[in-house]
């Protein structure tokens, strides 16, 4: 029993020690309770996924070569020879989609919430940059496994940043003669990305943790300075929590995603279609993107580049085009409704796509 | 130099077994095939027309692709070491580049061919091309493990979510 206390003593004191050493106790500050509720914690949860997919992708790239004629086979390699490689590959490709999954929902919640409204403008603008950004790295993952689908989809990269002019001259060929067109999609996929990545999520973090966690739709008129923040935590009647149970709350459930996903990769290994066939335009755009799909069948490649710029613009726009300042009744059901109206159109237009037989858009 | 029949004999007897021993070779030269249609579509009739293999001899057509290889099958050669054969592509077989593979007892050739999706898979869900089938799972020492660490991963979770704080003292 002794011991048994002993052990604990020396236990509390190594993590004593760490807690103090490494500043731990600035993590302990007040966060709202309700902010350790799922829906609150889908961002830190998509946090937690990305970490996954920067250990993983370190792991993959030691066996990848981006040479477009090499890279096919490499992934090949990595799924039939490298150790782990079929379950490491398969960790990436299901964390991938399940991180676009959890941001979108986190997006959704952010909206319907209303948690973009003053003091909040410019937090909601940098999330919307790392939605672009995870677009852009599930975008460049497909192209670099350069199978038919990847090989299409480089074919409307190329397409758009011709449409472009001199804007998109670094997604065209002509860019650089020296390194392939695929060599530098992999290199924004593991260098430009990651870099914009991180900035984006410092940023987002850092305002974050300056505004404090918005208040819930129910809750009274947003608070339009970070100054009342601290006030406004002690006014939540419902408790008060910690950041450091908020943290641990992510990552309890990063952890279970984990395991989710390590299960999924387990059982469906990620997919790898055969070598690219040019010239052939058979295949259809990931899951996120098929929406996009009837566009490109009606207006041609460009409106790949021109429905996603309106849209993004939209949401950028969202923070000032909502004139409601606290979440009335009537606001909830105008945004509800208009959000509701706009998945059900990507549903229709996603099943349009999926349905569709695959036709050429693509300049020969 | 005077060179009798005597000496010539063993010369030319020679000179004849080495002639034996290559004429084969050199009769047929090095042999090749085509494939036509090129591309053609998953589950479509390709013609596979093969030239300079050795006369009435079995040749095996093998479709090799990323995955592993599909038997398409057998054809004789005619007295001129050419064959012509007609087989169905498999349907399921995924759209990119693969490679026939004609094989005799001793001579081989190859031709790419670039199969398009199937009408049935252009049918398919986007983003679902065929893909490989791998040797899902690996050793089942590797399964066990991976599944231990799993589980692992999962009790941390629910243990960090069931955590209570001890209260303040």
């Amino acid at each position: 029993m002794a011991t048994l206390q002993e052990a604990r003593k020396t236990g509390a004191s190594i993590a004593n020690w760490i807690y103090q050493r490494l500043g731990l106790q600035s993590l302990t500050y007040h966060v709202p309770a309700y902010a350790n509720a799922v829906p609150y914690l889908l961002g830190g949860i998509t946090l937690f996924g990305i970490l996954i997919l920067i250990a993983t992708g370190i792991y993959l790239a030691q066996y990848y070569h981006p040479d477009p004629a090499d890279a096919h086979a490499s992934v090949f390699y990595i799924t039939t020879e490298a150790r782990l490689g079929d379950f490491l590959r398969s960790v990436h490709y299901w964390t991938a989609n399940i991180v676009m999954v959890s941001l979108l929902l986190h997006f959704l919640r952010v909206l319907i919430w209303g948690a973009y409204r003053a003091p909040r403008e410019v937090t909601w603008a940098v999330g919307v940059g790392l939605l672009t950004v995870m677009m852009g790295f599930f975008f460049t993952g497909t192209v670099i496994k350069w199978d038919q689908e990847g090989f299409e989809a480089l074919g409307h990269n190329e397409e758009i940043g011709n449409l472009l002019g001199g804007m998109g001259a670094w997604f065209t060929t002509e860019f650089s003669r020296s390194v392939p067109l695929l060599e530098r999609v992999y290199t924004a996929h593991v260098t430009i990305l990651p870099a914009l990545l991180t900035l984006l999520v410092i940023g987002h973090v850092y305002l974050i943790r300056f505004h404090g966690i918005a208040p819930r739709p129910t809750d009274e008129p947003a608070k339009l300075s970070a100054e009342i923040h601290e006030a406004d935590v002690g006014h939540h009647a419902r408790g008060v929590s910690h950041f450091n149970i908020h943290i641990r709350k992510i990552a309890a459930y990063g952890l279970l995603m984990a395991a989710f996903i390590g299960v999924l990769s387990l059982l469906f290994g990620a997919p790898l279609g055969q070598l690219p066939v040019p010239g052939e335009e058979i295949t259809k755009p990931p899951w996120m993107f098929v929406w996009l799909y009837p566009f490109e069948d009606w207006f041609g490649v460009k409106s790949l580049l021109w429905v996603p710029i309106v849209l993004g613009i939209g949401l950028l726009l969202v923070p000032f085009l909502d004139r409601f300042r606290t979440n009335s009744r009537r606001r909830l059901f105008l945004v509800v409704g208009i959000t509701v109206i706009v998945l059900a159109a990507m549903l229709a237009l996603g099943l349009y796509g999926w349905e569709s037989t695959p036709a050429k858009h693509l300049m020969d | 130099m005077n060179l009798s029949f005597a000496r010539l004999l063993p010369l030319a007897a020679a000179l004849a077994l080495l002639l034996a021993m290559v004429a084969p070779a050199r009769g047929h030269g090095n042999p090749e095939i085509a494939v036509t249609p090129n591309p053609a579509g998953a589950g479509s009739t390709v013609t596979i027309e093969g030239m300079d293999f050795e006369g009435n001899e079995q040749i095996s057509l093998t479709l090799e692709g990323v995955t592993g290889e599909t038997v398409l099958g057998t054809v004789l050669t005619d007295d001129k070491g050419d064959f012509h054969f007609e087989t169905d592509l498999p349907a399921s077989a995924g759209a990119g580049s693969f490679r026939v593979r004609a094989q005799s007892s001793d001579a081989t050739a190859f031709a790419d061919l670039g199969v398009t999706a199937a009408a049935s898979a252009l049918q398919a869900p986007a983003g679902h091309e065929k893909s490989i089938g791998f040797h899902r799972g690996g050793p089942a020492s590797e399964v066990i493990a991976l599944s231990a660490v799993l589980a692992v991963l999962a009790a941390l979770g629910f243990g960090l979510l069931l955590w209570r704080e001890p209260p303040a003292a």
